[in-house]
């Protein structure tokens, strides 16, 4: 055994034991667990937010990207960039409010009760289920590569061990989610990747030497439109490539479940500096070193290893074992996230809602757990039969789960004639569109990214449908107040300590 | 109709008269600061987890309040009732139906799933079982008027809310 497989063990092994000391430190008191909610402060939202969002695609596919296209990735990083601040400026502060006002406790039910209708629930319960599966599988697959190339076992262990990994993380994650939240995730997340971009810049000699070099091999790779220039004045795929991280994030329903756990609306305002600060420190990393990985390891078969070989060649061996921490940080954050979301989409909003009405406990927990080892070995058996990579999955999920949401999100707090039939044209326009043009290679022939096409396409879907019908399916005057509730910018007035609190307002005595 | 208790409230009067003044200083008060009760209705379940990590919580109470007007719930505390009746002129309960009764339930159980769920994760095997429904928890609050504004000051934290109100015209009183 490496001492980097010995470092990952340890690493489990910490996570596990802090877990378990956590849960008796907090003895039998029922206490800790009822007094949960809403209650997460702007740090912890923004890197939860961005731990979540951020996955193995960062380490696996943004350093193939950099790798084959050079500063083309940084198309979407640039995107990424501005997503988690555009996230929660544009609907953070107002989807928590609305949240609450509607008592939604899902992403899904969220919709139902904006838009009131079961429709809307079934069918992004669906696509949503459709969505998560295909971007879990990324998680899986940059997972078992990840392994593979640090602990030199065949990919097909190594992802079998990953989704083990990953599945009973997710069913033990009450244990541990005690003490080791997403935050610190992040926060590891943080160090792993800035660790290696420096010793990457330290062993190519710097960014000008290291520009100087990647000259010698491709001068293309210098510019952002590709290896061979395929993308210059490509504007309808440059543009999807910025959107996909930037607005489509907005309608990725493991992402947007963050703004409802918000201690207080305006937590949105300072959880956006954070996720911009996370941002810059974080995003451009991995698409730098993947280019730069063009010098370290030249000539790789799999791009997508090229974050973890070069990790291997100018990190000391401890340091990739932590560095293998933070891809497994990254990829469990995400993976537990998408698995559990998942898993409350079948069960509350599908078999509770839908399906089985007296349902007990036990039966919604059973049917989380067969949720979730059904996608896990579905997801598994597909990534054995032939792995698709990182990049296509994460891409592709983003693409559909960003076209078919995101103006639903949007509209929903931004647009008080937003109604059921506009809700329901854009979720199924912008998924059909945005996979029919993916699958179909649609963006090489027209020059128009799925995304954008996608988006664009929902956008107008949710605009038609809802003022078509804005007579036969009026939105009610109670989802009307709760918008303009929402909408209204809270108080500033305080006195000494104590603020006001405008969920108060429902418990005003009538008449007074 | 049986003698109302509240949840003994936390802030008192002279805690709520303070922070009217300081919310409203220009003293047009139209209405003078006086107890507002809110209804909550209080579910409790027992929990029934024999095996798994949630067995430490087996055969204990679990608590939910759910807001009828609102429809929202939250899991809390024993519900630390006043031993003295509410004027019963603060206070007009009326009955629930059983449709409104089994909705609430309902909804006090999702509150408490999701709860336990974000706790013990997929590991957990439990079920709730309906002990006791109590169709009104009154909430403490204090309210005044001032010409143009409405004021709920939280009985419990303290917290405040105001309102505009929608017309004015009402001669103003010297104090709250």
């Amino acid at each position: 055994m490496n001492i980097a497989v010995a470092f990952l063990i340890i690493y489990f092994l910490a996570m596990i034991l802090i877990g378990i000391w956590a849960m008796k430190k907090s003895g039998n008191d029922s206490e800790d667990f009822l007094l949960a909610g809403r209650s997460l402060g702007p740090a912890v939202t923004a890197l939860r937010l961005q731990s979540s969002s951020m996955s193995g695609y960062m380490f696996a596919g943004a350093g193939s990207l950099g790798y084959s296209s050079g500063y083309f990735g940084m198309w979407y990083a640039l995107g990424d960039l501005g997503g988690g601040v555009l996230n929660l400026s544009i609907i953070g502060r107002r989807m928590r409010k609305l949240t609450k006002i509607l008592g939604s406790i899902s992403s899904i039910e969220y919709l139902e009760n904006r838009y009131q209708s079961s429709a809307v629930r079934m069918v992004a319960s669906i696509l949503a289920l459709g969505g998560l599966f295909l971007y879990l599988m990324s998680q899986f697959i940059a997972g078992g590569a990840g392994l593979a190339s640090v602990t030199g076992i065949s990919f097909d262990i190594a992802l079998v061990i990953a989704v083990a990994v990953i599945v009973s993380y997710t069913f033990l994650g009450g244990y541990l989610a005690v003490a080791y939240t997403d935050f610190v995730q992040a926060i590891i997340m943080l160090i792993g990747m800035v660790w290696i971009l420096i010793a990457t810049l330290q062993a190519v000699g710097g960014l000008t030497a290291g520009h100087q070099q990647i000259e010698a091999i491709n001068p293309n790779l210098l510019t952002m439109f590709g290896a061979d220039l395929e993308y210059q004045n490509q504007w309808g795929l440059i543009i999807g490539a910025l959107l996909i991280f930037s607005i489509g994030y907005m309608g990725w329903p493991h992402v947007v479940v963050s703004h409802m756990a918000m201690k207080k609306p305006s937590v949105s305002r300072m959880a956006g500096v954070y996720s911009t600060a996370f941002n810059l420190l974080f995003i451009p990393a991995p698409y730098l070193v993947g280019l730069l990985a063009l010098i370290v390891v030249p000539n790789l078969a799999a791009p997508e290893q090229a974050i973890f070989e070069v990790a291997k060649t100018v990190l000391p061996s401890f340091a990739v074992g932590i560095v293998m921490a933070a891809v497994m940080a990254a990829i469990m954050s995400t993976a537990d996230a998408l698995l559990l979301q998942a898993s409350t989409i079948a069960s509350r909003d599908l078999v509770g809602r839908f399906f089985l009405k007296e349902v007990s406990e036990n039966t919604l927990v059973k049917v989380s757990r067969i949720t979730v080892l059904v996608m896990a070995l579905g997801g598994l058996t597909m990534a054995l039969l032939q792995p698709p990579s990182v990049l296509f999955l994460a891409t592709f999920a983003a693409t559909v789960l960003g076209a078919a949401f995101a103006p639903a999100y949007i509209c929903a707090v931004w647009w008080r004639k937003a109604n059921k039939v506009g809700a329901l044209a854009s979720m199924l326009v912008g998924s059909s569109v945005s996979v029919v043009w993916k699958l179909g290679d649609l963006g090489a022939v027209t020059g128009l990214d799925p995304m954008l096409i996608g988006i664009v396409c929902s956008t107008v879907a949710m605009i038609v449908g809802s003022l078509l019908t804005q007579k036969s399916h009026p939105v009610s005057a109670h989802i009307l107040d709760a918008i303009d509730s929402a909408a209204s910018v809270t108080s500033t007035r305080s006195t000494r300590d104590v603020k006001e609190d405008i969920d108060l307002s429902a418990q005003m005595p009538e008449g007074g | 109709m049986p003698q109302q208790k509240a949840i003994k409230a936390s802030v008192t009067y002279h805690e709520a008269l303070e922070l009217a003044q300081k919310v409203f200083p220009e003293k047009d008060w139209t209405r003078t600061l006086e107890p507002s009760y809110y209804r909550l209705t209080g579910v409790v379940f027992r929990v029934s987890s024999p095996k798994g990590p949630s067995r430490r919580l087996n055969g204990q109470l679990i608590r939910v309040l759910v807001d009828p007007r609102t429809r929202r719930a939250w899991t809390s505390d024993d519900w630390n009732l006043s031993s003295e009746p509410v004027d019963s002129d603060l206070v007009q309960e009326e009955p629930l139906d059983d449709v409104e009764r089994q909705q609430l339930v309902k909804i006090a159980q999702e509150a408490a799933y999701v709860q336990f769920l974000k706790h013990y994760r997929l590991a957990a095997s439990f079920e709730f079982l309906l002990e006791h429904v109590q169709e009104a928890v009154w909430k403490p609050n204090w309210y005044a008027e001032t010409r143009s504004h409405r004021l709920l000051i939280d009985g419990i934290t303290g917290r405040y809310a105001t309102a505009t109100k929608p017309t004015a015209g009402v001669s103003p009183t010297s104090v709250p």
